[in-house]
């Protein structure tokens, strides 16, 4: 028998459907969720607020990393080892993660501890101690690791981006400085755990091996009381599109030029996301798009390349980044130039953009497999302010997405005389790459003047 | 506790050609992970060609006869699937992840460049750029991780584990196209082969399906086996390394530790998670939160198919010192030494353990590549199963021997990194 020139037929394919998720909203307090999925016996619980950095003062910035990494570390009940051993007797596992946008503190867990470990949770969340002791520790190695990171060429990229990008914004400010975590104290902890999580902006979600109404009753009871808040948050305004700038970061001995770009695109809930995530993912946004090809599979200048789209709540943008070796750098920054402009007057269309359109619908349901997928989704939704019928649609949505609404979108949002530059390298390859960029600004590595939202106008 | 890999879920068969194939149904999921072994990595390589199996790997992407150069990705993510491959010393992994209606297209895939591998001169050349912007930013870009390749080349004698995976420049400069072809017809056999499968799928029609596809595959001939032998250490080795893209001062600290298929394996596997795994851990305890001794650190069994080791890699304050890392981190195993291990803190570790094993077991993806590295490494599909049992029948005592015979003065290698 010869060998097949072409795939086997596709097998029966199963509907995709996003489970059901009842959800109450307790008067003047939470929204509580709860999700069965019973395939595997765990679960994965969460509490979710919107806005975290959003609602950090202004610089000096710190308080959110120094929460983010005390809410383990002991409750009103528990001390810091205690709350260790409760997790590790189950084999469970408790996050705290936080961006501008968001705050999530969630447990995961076999089903057989879920009322022991939703106990804890609740603790960990709403009755942190932030006990000086913690404090001290956690800051010390908060500003070593601030010391460390500016060590890191794709991190120290990225904070510039952003800086250029959003300028004086709140998402165009770096999560910590020295003097802000130098300056946090325990009293700050609390206030800004206060306004973060007000019980009227909460969102307690659970998904997997669980009864879904029992319990989505018994946590309604359970925090029948806690009211206050106010459902809405006074947000900063969008941010404004800024002149493209670029700067060269000389970081002594590097073997490899970090380049990224990026321009300010959309937020959420702006009608062009889904079409300009379209767009991105026939740029950028996978290993068989338009960069990667180009630049490594033709080119070899990178071991990778991605863009991507970030939409938030009060703003978004499109950026990407890679890295090449040094004496590439001018080479690879023509590269770019040439594909990104290749992608602005031959946008994608046709079978190209059916492609990603099915790769993008495909990566979406892929994603929703599994207890902690479902939960990612539909707190992210909820932060988003995106119910579960709308993440149920999106599949649809994309489908019906024409060509003609991608490449506008992409003509509006993926624009790069708009996008600024950012090169991270020894100072033969800046100087080589940015010979044609006489308005360029040239720092060194130690410099932390991205904390200034005002130093590029 | 409910178990979530019911043995009679899976299948195990071998082909004519000497392939051997395990699947594992779970109706539950709508994906079908896919994961392909080949018998072959770093430590298989000669002097003077190290990085050669891993850049081989990047080959396997460049096209077959019925694929073109690029397809292989493209196809996959056209039903949003993912797929990659990684090299380590003791094997080479291709792996994809699909909608469990595509299963034929990921088996179709493997199975035409398993066959029929079409490369070009040109693809060699962009694949070995390509290689040298990884090890740029993996190594040589990246604050520690020359370092991490010098710890490696002081841990072992034996080459084989000794050299980097990704390879030494000057091999990767020298490495050669026409290598390509014969390495494939070498290495790339099904009898050199495991094919594991999870996910919604039909057991008998997939294995007819894999027949078809992988059946007429010739097997190879026989296949040279690398040197293994490790002498032991003699005395201790203490060295430092200068990081000029550094901030912070770092240490690295290891002793030799047996290989898989020791009787002493899961005592070891108990002292990685005693010592490293949750919040509750000894080493994190004692070296992160208590003393705040490191700000990051990392660490446990790195076991392989041969000489393995078992050792730290932690981080510095500004104005702390690693000797403090070191005299902390070895205070904590001579109490392994000299107090048995409660019985309460032993259950923990099976605890995270058998939690762990349920925690993966929702990505079908995961599930494959275990089975296939159970196969290959253990020729044994319920290996994890079984080495958790045997996990749980560790005792104190275990851990007190395995402790005194490894942590000895005369083991110890360590690296000291010095910020620029």
């Amino acid at each position: 028998m010869s060998f097949p020139d072409r795939p086997p037929a596709s097998g029966h394919a199963r509907p995709w459907s996003l489970p059901e998720a009842p959800l109450r909203q307790l008067p003047g307090g939470p929204a509580i969720q709860t999700v069965r999925m019973g395939a595997q016996p765990l679960f994965l619980a969460a509490w979710t607020w919107p806005a975290a950095r959003l609602q950090e003062p202004p610089a000096p910035r710190g308080a959110l990393r120094l929460l983010t990494a005390l809410l383990r570390h002991g409750t009103d009940r528990h001390s810091s080892e205690q709350i260790a051993h409760i997790l590790d007797d189950r084999g469970a596992r408790l996050r705290v993660s936080a961006s501008t946008d968001s705050i999530t503190v969630s447990v995961a867990g076999l089903s057989e501890h879920l009322p022991a470990l939703l106990d804890l949770l609740d603790e960990v969340a709403l009755q942190p101690a932030f006990a000086e002791s913690h404090l001290e520790r956690e800051r010390s190695a908060a500003l070593d690791l601030l010391h460390n990171e500016q060590s890191d060429p794709d991190h120290l990229a990225n904070l510039w981006l952003c800086a250029l990008v959003y300028g004086g914004h709140p998402y165009g400010q770096p999560s910590a400085s020295a003097e802000g975590l130098a300056a946090t104290t325990q009293a700050d902890l609390h206030a800004l755990h206060a306004r973060i999580t007000a019980p009227a902006r909460g969102h307690l979600l659970v998904v997997g091996d669980i009864e879904a109404e029992p319990l989505l009753d018994q946590l309604c009871a359970r925090h029948a009381d806690r009211v206050g808040g106010g459902p809405l948050l006074a947000l900063p305004g969008l941010p404004q599109p800024r002149p493209r700038r670029v700067v060269g970061v000389t970081r002594p001995g590097s073997e490899q030029t970090t380049i990224a770009r990026g321009q300010l695109a959309i937020p959420r809930a702006h009608p062009d996301l889904h079409a300009l995530r379209l767009a991105n993912h026939a740029l950028g946004g996978s290993s068989s798009g338009r960069l990667f090809t180009r630049l490594r599979e033709e080119l070899g200048l990178t071991y990778g390349v991605s863009s991507s789209v970030d939409a938030g709540l009060v703003g978004g943008d499109f950026s990407l980044s890679f890295t090449t070796a040094a004496a590439r750098t001018a080479e690879a920054c023509q590269a770019l130039s040439a594909s990104l402009g290749d992608f602005s007057t031959r946008p994608p269309a046709g079978e190209e953009l059916e492609r990603a359109r099915r790769s993008m619908i495909g990566g979406y349901v892929h994603g929703t497999v599994g207890v902690a997928a479902v939960a990612g989704l539909l707190a992210r939704g909820r932060v988003l302010g995106i119910d579960r019928a709308d993440l149920a649609e999106r599949p649809a949505r994309i489908a019906a997405l024409d060509d003609e609404a991608v490449q506008q979108a992409a003509a509006r949002w993926i624009t790069p005389a708009d996008q600024s530059l950012v090169l991270v390298g020894v100072a033969e390859a800046l100087d080589a790459a940015l010979a044609d960029e006489p308005d360029a600004l040239r720092v060194d590595a130690e410099d932390t003047a991205y904390h200034r939202g005002d130093l590029i106008p | 506790m409910r178990t979530p890999h019911p043995p009679h879920c899976r299948t195990v068969s071998t082909l004519s050609n000497g392939l051997r194939v395990v699947q594992q149904v779970e109706p539950a999921v709508p994906i079908v992970g896919i994961a392909l072994y080949y018998d072959v990595g770093s430590r298989n390589e000669e002097p003077g060609r190290s990085g050669f199996a891993h850049l081989f790997e990047h080959m396997m992407f460049q096209g077959s006869a019925h694929v073109a150069k690029g397809d292989h990705f493209a196809l996959i993510q056209g039903w949003g699937g993912q797929a990659n491959g990684t090299t380590s010393q003791d094997r080479t992994n291709y792996y994809c992840s699909l909608p469990a209606s595509e299963v034929g297209l990921g088996l179709w895939l493997e199975a035409d460049r398993m066959r029929s591998l079409l490369i070009s001169p040109e693809n060699f050349e962009n694949q070995r750029q390509t290689v040298m912007e990884e090890r740029r930013e993996r190594v040589d870009n990246a604050p520690y991780g020359k370092a991490a390749l010098a710890m490696q080349a002081l841990s072992y004698r034996c080459w084989a584990y000794a050299h980097p995976v990704i390879g030494e420049w000057a091999d990767l400069e020298e490495a050669r196209y026409e290598e390509v072809l014969a390495f494939h017809r070498r290495w790339y056999r099904p009898d050199n082969a495991v094919l594991a499968l999870a996910g919604d799928i039909d057991a008998t029609a997939t294995l007819a399906q894999i027949e078809a596809l992988f059946g007429d595959i010739p097997a190879g001939g026989p296949r040279p086996q690398p040197d293994l032998f490790e002498p032991p250490r003699q005395g201790s080795v203490h060295e430092r390394i200068e990081a000029p893209l550094a901030r912070l001062g770092a240490v690295s600290l290891n002793h030799p530790a047996p290989d898989f298929d020791h009787p002493d394996f899961p005592a070891f596997e108990v002292l990685e998670a005693l010592l490293f795994r949750g919040s509750s851990s000894r080493i994190w305890r004692r070296l992160v939160v208590d003393s705040g001794a490191a700000v990051q650190l990392s660490g446990g069994y790195e076991c392989h198919r041969g000489p393995s080791a078992f050792g730290l890699f932690g981080l510095a304050p500004r104005g702390g010192s690693t000797d403090r890392i070191v005299d902390l981190y070895e205070a904590e195993l001579m109490r392994l030494i000299e107090e048995p291990v409660p019985e309460a803190e032993l259950q923990r570790v099976v605890n995270q353990l058998r939690a762990a094993k349920v925690f993966a077991s929702e990505n079908m993806l995961g599930v494959a590549l275990s089975l296939g590295r159970a196969l290959l490494f253990h020729d044994e599909v319920d290996w994890e199963e079984r080495q958790l049992a045997r996990i749980a029948a560790v005792t104190p005592d275990d851990l007190r021997r395995v402790a005194a015979a490894t942590f000895t003065e005369a083991g110890r290698v360590r690296l000291d990194v010095v910020p620029a």
